[in-house]
């Protein structure tokens, strides 16, 4: 007789044993990101949740082989999982064509964009910058990035030449340009002169 | 929960959790995630000419003498974009300036890398072949194919 409790849905003892295992090998696992566990119980109806990828930390992938193997490779990078791209979202949205005149030019703050392009490589080095004057300036001016690739016609418009470029509009007017990648102290001293 | 999507920055690696059950015909609902995509900035240039504008950076820099910025992801990341451009333009057109017309520019010729201002005064803005006297200057004047895939793994 099957000692182990009746899954009307695996219906062979081999799932059974190594659903069995691959319960016991997750439940070994050290990593507090699991959020898993919790949903690993041995009720008639066994389901797991979509897995929809860990916030931060090693990343876990299983994957199945051959008689159920289950393998789990964490990530040996010290690099979140989540991608940088994404702060930038939150914190400093990119701007398109389709939104440039609402965020910008009819914004009742100053507004600082930043031109920025794939391959630039002073542009790594002020994305942190922007994103740190975004944090500072809260609530007092808006930032936003524009990539000169996907909306060349923005740049065009402005005539920017170098990048990156900062530009800080107040009013739907240009009001100060800055151009190469500079320090956060000419930024902020900009920025002042508009607030 | 999470309350923002989950970007997951893994080139090749897929991170569904996926079980199979050999005689059922039952399927787990993980065999797919539906979140699986990578985001990457844009696509990389080719291995050639990556490996071609990295020895000319090399080659240039010690012609020169200046050298290779202490953040060498600057370094990859200006290589990579030149490499990007000799793909899709057939020149290794500046990375680091908005054009309106490219084809023209590199008809042209003016900032096709070396750029004038680089063979005349040593100026280069994106930061590539920096003078001694540059505070972001390194001391090297050399970089590996190894060290520009570390530093631009994560765009």
């Amino acid at each position: 007789s099957n000692p182990l409790p009746r899954w009307p849905l695996y219906s062979t003892p081999s799932a059974s044993h190594a659903l069995l295992l691959l319960s016991l090998s997750l439940l070994a696992l050290t990593s507090h990101q699991l959020s898993l566990l919790p949903f690993l119980t041995f009720s008639a109806r066994v389901s797991f949740p979509p897995f929809r990828g860990l916030k931060v930390g090693p990343t876990f992938t299983a994957r199945s082989l051959g008689p159920l193997t289950v393998t789990s490779r964490r990530a040996t990078s010290a690099r979140p999982v989540v991608c940088e791209v994404q702060d930038t979202a939150v914190e400093v949205p990119a701007i398109t064509d389709a939104n440039w005149q609402s965020l910008v030019l009819e914004s009742e703050s100053p507004v600082l964009v930043e031109f920025w392009a794939p391959w630039c490589g002073p542009c790594r080095m002020i994305h942190p910058v922007i994103d740190e004057l975004a944090k500072q300036y809260a609530g007092k001016i808006k930032c936003y990035k524009v990539n000169t690739d996907e909306s060349p016609s923005i740049a065009t418009r402005y005539g920017i030449r170098s990048i990156p470029t900062v530009i800080i509009f107040k009013n739907g007017e240009k009001k100060d340009t800055v151009i190469g990648a500079v320090p956060k102290s000419t930024l902020t001293t900009s920025i002042e002169k508009f607030l | 929960m999470m309350t923002t999507t989950t970007l997951q920055v893994q080139a090749q690696a897929s991170s569904s959790f996926a079980i199979r059950i050999p005689p059922s015909s039952f399927t787990s609902p993980l065999t797919r995630s539906p979140h699986r995509f990578v985001v990457r900035a844009s696509v990389d240039p080719s291995e050639k000419s990556i490996e071609i504008m990295r020895k000319f950076s090399e080659q240039y820099a010690r012609k020169s003498g200046t050298y290779f910025c202490v953040d060498k992801g600057v370094t990859s990341v200006v290589i990579k974009g030149l490499a990007d451009h000799k793909d899709s333009l057939g020149a290794p057109l500046c990375p680091c300036r908005h054009y309106d017309d490219k084809p023209a520019e590199v008809g042209q010729g003016f900032w096709n890398c070396p750029c004038v201002p680089m063979r005349e005064r040593k100026e280069c803005h994106c930061m590539l072949f920096l003078t001694p006297d540059n505070d972001f200057a390194g001391k090297e004047q050399t970089i590996s194919l190894d060290e520009i895939r570390a530093t631009t793994a994560n765009i």
